[in-house]
């Protein structure tokens, strides 16, 4: 079975011909910061046994993932996104923590392909 | 420039659609959910609102609910993302003008607003010239076919709420039973002269009747006439049948709740319960039914 897509860049390059590219990296940059919340919001929501809150999280995390190219994020964020509607917070473990490596390494991408601004790289 | 309300939970997505939108023109401002929405609502002037669905405190289907009874004329775009179909669904019943799926924001969130403000424009422009409208008179002719009175009740409503947008949607659904009264009263017993009291047998006996009468050569020429004049005060609406009429002041007090009991008073009691004026001509075949015609609006 192949890898799955870390990142696609066509989304965001889609945007930038739309929107310029410092709005496009104002964006990323907000995904940056909020990505990682999400996933955490997401972790508190199935320690706490909050279906509702673990949900609501990957959803959010889910569909801003796609917007940002973000492709397995986004698949694992659906898997997790699909427990936590059903109320299977016992199974949500085991994809939250492979979502968490996920993010980073789209993260990772999103820094390479759009380095922030002022980081002199 | 028309004015966008985005209400979106996500900081990167709002950005997004607020970028999108600048781009193509508009000036927007963003509502972290629904109930900040509502509260800028209030003070701001929007000309739409595009908003997510799936959001902490207020879901997207409670804020279209809001939206609706508040400000009915404000058009709402919903962003839909898989998961979100059933809610979606309920809130374009709910009164939600058009959607855009989240994965296809950039492609298609443009066209869809300007659409949507386009008609709500119009929609804004007729009702200012509609506004200025002193007079419309509406007469129509019927013969004695029941199937005809629901959709001229349909017209004659439509027409209410088009001229006074926003109208209450309870007293529009009781001006529609009394008119729909009324006409029955007049083809059923004005031309075809089919008694009440033949209802005590059933409906069924009293249906069959009325279709011998239509086909009667006595009874099958005669027309019922509505006239439904509306101003910007008042709709009055006036229905004639061509039967012998009788002697209205015979009719028992038809504001008695206790005429609500019998088959052949309660036809009347409604009309006289939902109608601000009724009266009948002496010949009792022209029964004259008056609505007054606050906005709701202004009933606020």
């Amino acid at each position: 079975m192949s890898a799955p897509t870390v990142f696609d860049s066509a989304p965001l390059e889609k945007l930038i011909g739309m929107v310029g590219e410092a709005t496009v990296r104002e964006i990323v940059e907000l995904f940056r910061e909020h990505g990682p919340l999400r996933l955490e919001a997401a972790r508190s929501g199935r320690r706490d046994g909050d279906a509702a809150a673990a949900r609501l999280a990957l959803h959010s995390l889910r569909s801003s993932a796609q917007m940002v190219g973000c492709i397995e994020v986004h698949e694992l964020a659906g898997e997790g996104e699909k427990l936590a509607a059903e109320g299977d917070l016992e199974s949500l473990e085991a994809p939250l923590d492979r979502l968490g490596g996920a993010l980073d390494r789209a993260l990772a991408a999103l820094v390479e392909s759009f380095p922030a601004a002022g980081s002199g790289t | 420039m028309a004015r966008i309300l985005i209400v979106e939970d996500s900081p990167e997505q709002a950005r997004v659609v607020s970028a999108l939108l600048q781009a193509a023109g508009f000036e927007s401002t963003i509502a972290e959910d629904g109930r900040r929405a509502l509260t800028l609502l209030e003070t701001e002037l929007i000309d739409l609102v595009v908003t997510d669905l799936i959001m902490p405190r207020m879901s997207g289907l409670e804020l279209v609910e809001k939206i609706r009874r508040r400000y009915p004329s404000l058009p709402v775009i919903l962003i839909t993302a898989f998961g979100s179909d059933e809610i979606a669904v309920k809130a374009l019943e709910q009164g939600a003008a058009s959607y855009v799926p989240k994965q296809r924001l950039a492609e298609e969130l443009i066209d869809t607003v300007e659409s949507t403000v386009g008609l709500a424009r119009e929609r804004r422009e007729r009702e200012l010239v509609l506004d200025h409208l002193e007079e419309t008179t509406c007469r129509f002719e019927l013969e004695n076919d029941q199937s005809l009175i629901a959709p001229l009740v349909g017209y004659v409503q439509e027409s209410v709420s088009s001229r006074f947008h926003g109208y209450d949607e309870n007293a529009l659904m009781q001006l529609g039973v009394a008119l729909q009264e009324a006409l029955l009263n007049a083809m059923h017993h004005g031309n075809l002269e089919v008694s009440s009291e033949l209802r005590k047998q059933g409906s069924r006996p009293y249906h069959e009747e009325i279709e011998r009468r239509r086909r009667n050569p006595a009874f099958r020429d005669r027309k019922v006439r509505l006239e439904a004049r509306m101003t910007a005060q008042e709709l009055v609406c006036e229905v004639e049948d061509e039967g012998p009429g009788f002697d209205p002041t015979t009719i028992p007090d038809p504001t008695d709740p206790a005429n609500v009991l019998k088959v052949s008073g309660r036809g009347l009691y409604l009309i006289f319960t939902f109608m601000d004026e009724v009266r009948y001509n002496s010949t009792g075949n022209r029964i004259t039914m008056v609505k007054r015609l606050n906005r709701r609006s202004e009933e606020a």
